[in-house]
């Protein structure tokens, strides 16, 4: 079977060819909701979004050049979404509540306190302002390069890695507080 | 490098930048300086937690969501495409009454045919002559289903392939060609749950003469620990001790998922174990 590149297979999207985009849904759903998900912590919204990401590439296609790298261009399509979301409810991406769900895995091979160290640092994480959360998602979540995230949020390389720096400092304190309180 | 410049580096050290010249330089520097090699290690320390954060799956209606609207978008961009001429809209209404499915559609026609058949065998053939001429028809509906499981697993949509995939349950004797596919969907498909699946229906033909060592071959050549895992099962519960040297081979690579080497070492022991 001919494996496409994404960006033949946008090419192909490109030129009336829509069924296509089923081959980048199924490369690209799980790990958009994921960046969706750990942003917002709401399901229902983080699917719609996904969603909306799709609907964006068959609405944008005439203008796609196949410039550059083809997820960064899809990630920055995400986060557009995304600050839209937050913009048009105005909601506030820290989510405070000690409560929130996440999940337990099913790794019958994890001991109870790695499971609960596990939540401790999706703890922290959720805690941190949404800009900070972002940069680390993007970073360790979506296994962007530096140079991707900078192209994606139109910032320099290099304030993109001190965020990146100021962000996990930020994250080893909240975790090193979470951790205090257990 | 200095304190301060060791700030910038951390970012690329913690994303894979250790064995590079940068790296070794900013570990130069962390051997002589305490308080940075604190800062970093707590650093690494976070950076591996995060990464042990499991991925969570959506839902299935996002796929069916998604494949509506899809088809919604098509027709819009392609109306020419789903225009429909009256033959297509008195086929169409034929095709509301007629099952949709394949497989459904096959055994329909397979059902038909038989019951023609018989009753036309009840009356002019011998018993011998009947039990021939529906022997032919199943082998022509197993022929007929081969080919379009084979013409399934072809295409782009994961959904088609799946049901490539599910129909290969309906064969009985497949021939190298099927056997061939289903190896192929196993080591190619771009879709995990679609290769899983693939393993779920190679383990319906264990019996197949080539397949033990076809196996074999695909177990080397995976990488996602949940195939890996799958196909250990198959090929024990297949008892092939052939397995044996596979399975040692796997064991000394230094990046074996546990899982995996754990599951490797039972089905060593169950080798050894079963019959030859």
């Amino acid at each position: 079977m001919l494996i496409l590149t994404d960006k033949e297979i946008m090419f192909e999207v490109r030129d009336g060819n829509i069924n296509k985009l089923s081959l980048l849904f199924e490369r690209y759903n799980v790990k958009l909701y994921n960046y969706f998900m750990k942003l917002c912590r709401n399901r229902q919204a983080s699917e719609d979004m996904v969603q909306e990401v799709f609907l964006k590439l068959i609405k944008y296609r005439r203008s796609y050049r196949g410039d550059g790298i083809f997820t960064t261009w899809l990630f920055q399509i995400a986060h557009n979404i995304f600050y839209d979301y937050i913009r048009k409810d105005n909601k506030n991406l820290s989510i405070e509540d000690d409560n929130i769900d996440i999940p337990d895995t099913d790794n019958l091979h994890e001991t109870v306190a790695e499971k609960e160290e596990k939540k401790m640092i999706e703890k922290a994480l959720y805690k941190l302002k949404g800009s900070d959360r972002e940069v680390l998602v993007l970073s360790r979540y979506m296994n962007m390069k530096y140079k991707e995230i900078s192209v994606m949020m139109d910032m320099p390389e290099g304030t993109v890695k001190f965020r990146v720096h100021q962000a996990l400092k930020k994250l080893k304190e909240v975790y090193q507080k979470i951790s205090d309180e257990v | 490098m200095d304190c301060d410049e060791l700030e910038k580096y951390i970012p690329d050290y913690l994303a894979g930048g250790k064995d590079t010249p940068l790296g070794k330089n900013l570990e130069a520097h962390l051997n002589q300086c305490p308080n940075c090699r604190k800062e970093v290690e707590e650093m690494n320390h976070i950076w591996a937690e995060m990464g042990k954060v499991p991925e969570e799956k959506p839902g299935v209606e996002l796929e069916q969501k998604f494949n509506v609207m899809l088809k919604a978008e098509d027709a819009k961009v392609n109306p020419d495409k789903h225009k429909e001429s009256v033959y297509q809209k008195i086929t169409g209404l034929f095709s509301r009454i007629w099952p949709q499915r394949p497989l459904i559609q096959f055994s329909m026609v397979a059902a038909i045919f038989a019951i023609g058949i018989f009753i036309g065998s009840s009356t002019r053939m011998s018993q011998e002559a009947h039990f021939e001429e529906v022997a032919r028809i199943e082998d022509k509906v197993q022929k007929l289903n081969q080919l379009v499981m084979l013409t399934l697993l072809q295409q782009d949509s994961p959904s088609d392939r799946l049901k490539g995939l599910n129909l290969a349950y309906s064969i009985d004797a497949p021939n190298e060609k099927v056997i061939d596919a289903l190896i192929n969907t196993l080591n190619e498909d771009p879709s995990v749950n679609l290769r899983l699946a693939a393993v779920d229906v190679l383990n319906e033909f264990s019996g197949h003469k080539s397949i033990k060592s076809k196996l074999l071959s695909s177990l080397l050549k995976q990488s996602s620990p949940i195939i890996q895992v799958g196909l250990i099962e198959l090929v024990v519960a297949m008892g092939d001790k052939n397995a044996a040297s596979v399975f040692n081979e796997m064991l000394k690579s230094r990046t074996l998922d546990k899982t995996v080497k754990k599951r490797l070492l039972i089905g060593l022991n169950r080798l050894q174990a079963s019959p030859a």
